[in-house]
């Protein structure tokens, strides 16, 4: 056996075999990868993740091992940022964009919702941020232009807002609306 | 399965990134009427950093958030919560029209009810006048606004902006970019008042001169970056007074053009004297007592010439940390074209440090070859941006094109070619030619 393969372990049980260049992708298992001398014999256990699920993100992994511009998506910022004399903003809490969305990230997202939510919690797991953008991004696009009534149907959501509270809510965030 | 609902609490913690992904202020607001988790991971896209002017004019929405601001004043509701929350607003360039104005007690609003704000940006706003300011008073104190950005504010008096500064007592980062009220009493102040300042960007005001950098050089604790681009008045007997603030390590004195070598020598020296402060020191400065730069600008200083290449290796011993430095290519042209290959390897090498090199002016055929070896010889070096001036050739096409074809000039081929070579010796560095602006 080629000494770059390494093997997951899913959380039913299930072995998946995955090359080292694929999968270092993922922050958790590049630093797991680091801290022991050589690939590890035993399978890692991924306790988080099934295995339909972790098939899929390995997937994803394949298919971007090769494309930098995807992966240095996040990395890009920090380039020159010490010497900038008008800080950036924390970027966690602002508005963000994807750009380029392939059409085979349209067809890879296009999935239940349940699938979906799985390889947001996946992606956020084991560290893959272009991963988590585009799924987060794609439960987003089900959002766009629609009514609160229509959000909640979609995402199976009931209200826990009193009558008041929503009126409330309503009222005092309606300047918003202008922005 | 997964829920965006209370119960999965894994989830729910994502959902603020997920909604990040909206683009319009509208999809936000019918997001946060879904649930309390919803209505919880929403706020803070809305308010944290309000985007004015996304659907209407910024005009506008700055003034439906000021009064959807005064409004909800009763503490226990959720959008004064919400409002406690604003950390950042972003002002710059909203102006008044001849027939929409901005009440003078916007200032007011803003420093007692917005508690989390820590920077604020008004540059070039209309409405930043002395009334605004009088209305604050001198009691209210703002303890969390640490970055405040009043450039091109030219409604501001002198008395005005010192009272400003006089409620933002924790300010650590100033900018105050072509404002002609700053002086050397402004500056007095504001290290008076503000002990944390770090940053200071007076670029292109005018009035700052040798005396203001003397009144400044007095701060000696965690003072450390400094923008003076383009103060005309500024010569080498001010920039020798910075010697004293050891904690520089920004400059940017670019543009000034009574600064020459010999006042960037001096800054590099220790100090004749330094300030004695309680119990400590007696007054004599010690070898260690000088700034240690990490960034130079010194771009377009027309007075800065290195006549021989030695005058300019000089900078590596001046500043042995230096990561960032930006010079004109014209300054070092009388020789960079003549050295030998031995010379360049052997002395570029001393900016040992060095990560990013910007050279302006590059107009005529830089030695394609010799820039290859210098960045080579540099063992840190990640980026070289060169800037070159427009010329009329780049509008001839409707709109920039690249120079291709002009003797004599930078052309972005060129600058490719260079990659090409220095990736052949298996050295990753990002070379740029960007176009300088007219002017600044």
């Amino acid at each position: 056996m080629s000494s770059n393969i390494i093997k997951l372990q899913s959380s039913e049980g299930s072995i998946l075999e995955v090359s080292q260049d694929v999968i270092k992708q993922s922050k958790l298992i590049k630093s797991l990868l680091a801290d022991c001398d050589g690939p590890p014999n035993e399978a890692i256990p991924l306790p988080n993740v099934n295995g339909p699920i972790l098939a899929r993100v390995i997937e994803f992994c394949k298919h971007y091992q090769n494309d930098p511009q995807r992966l240095a998506m996040n990395s890009s910022l920090s380039n020159n940022k010490s010497f900038e004399f008008n800080e950036e903003y924390d970027d966690i809490n602002v508005q963000r964009t994807i750009e380029n969305v392939t059409e085979w990230d349209h067809e890879f997202f296009k999935v239940d919702q349940g699938t979906l939510f799985d390889l947001i919690l996946a992606a956020n797991y084991l560290g893959i941020p272009p991963l988590l953008d585009l799924a987060c991004y794609s439960v987003a696009n089900m959002m766009k232009g629609k009514s609160v009534e229509e959000i909640r149907s979609t995402f199976n959501i009931k209200s826990d807002f009193t009558p008041e509270e929503e009126e409330m809510v309503i009222r005092d965030n309606s300047w918003c609306k202008d922005l | 399965m997964h829920k965006l609902n209370n119960a999965d609490k894994d989830l729910t913690k994502l959902l603020t990134r997920i909604l990040s992904y909206l683009t319009s202020p509208e999809d936000i607001v019918a997001c946060m009427q879904v649930s309390r988790v919803w209505y919880r991971a929403a706020i803070p896209l809305l308010y944290d950093s309000p985007k004015f002017g996304q659907r209407h004019s910024p005009l506008h929405s700055f003034k439906r958030f000021l009064s959807a601001l005064s409004t909800n004043t009763q503490s226990d509701s959720l959008s004064f919560l919400a409002f406690a929350r604003v950390a950042h607003l972003n002002l710059k360039n909203i102006s008044e029209s001849i027939y929409e104005s901005v009440g003078d007690e916007w200032l007011t609003l803003i420093l007692s009810r917005l508690q989390s704000l820590e920077s604020l940006n008004v540059d070039g706003c209309t409405f930043v006048n002395p009334e605004s300011v009088r209305l604050v008073g001198p009691l209210l104190k703002h303890r969390r606004l640490t970055r405040l950005d009043v450039s091109r504010c030219n409604g501001l008096t002198s008395s005005a902006l010192v009272g400003l500064i006089g409620a933002l007592p924790e300010l650590s980062t100033f900018t105050a970019q072509d404002l002609q009220c700053v002086s050397s009493s402004t500056i007095g102040m504001l290290i008076h008042t503000c002990p944390q300042l770090k940053t200071l960007d007076l670029g292109l005001c005018q009035r700052v001169d040798d005396r203001a950098l003397f009144v400044l050089a007095q701060i000696q604790s965690k003072f450390s970056n400094l923008r003076i681009a383009g103060c005309l008045g500024i010569s080498n007997v001010g920039i020798s007074h910075l010697s004293r603030c050891k904690g520089l390590r920004t400059l940017d004195i670019s543009k000034c053009d009574k600064i020459s070598i010999d006042g960037i020598r001096a800054l590099s020296q220790p100090p004749q004297w330094i300030m004695p402060r309680a119990g400590i020191g007696n007054g004599f400065a010690s070898k260690h007592d000088k700034p240690l730069l990490l960034a130079l600008l010194m771009h377009q200083t027309r007075s800065i010439k290195f006549h021989t290449y030695m005058s300019f290796f000089d900078l590596s011993t001046m500043f042995p940390q230096l990561r960032y430095l930006s010079v004109s290519f014209t300054s070092i042209i009388s020789w960079f074209n003549d050295l030998s290959e031995d010379t360049i390897t052997r002395y570029w090498k001393h900016f040992k440090l060095l990560e990013i090199m910007q050279l302006y002016d590059a107009i005529f055929q830089v030695d394609m070859r010799r820039m290859a070896i210098s960045t080579l010889a540099l063992p840190r070096i990640r980026a070289v941006q060169f800037y070159r001036p427009e010329f009329e050739l780049d509008h001839l096409l409707g709109g920039y094109c690249d120079s291709i074809g002009v003797e004599g000039y930078l052309t972005q081929s060129a600058i490719q070619e260079l990659a090409k070579v220095t990736r052949s010796h298996g050295r990753d560095i990002m070379y740029s030619l960007n176009i300088q602006p007219l002017s600044e």
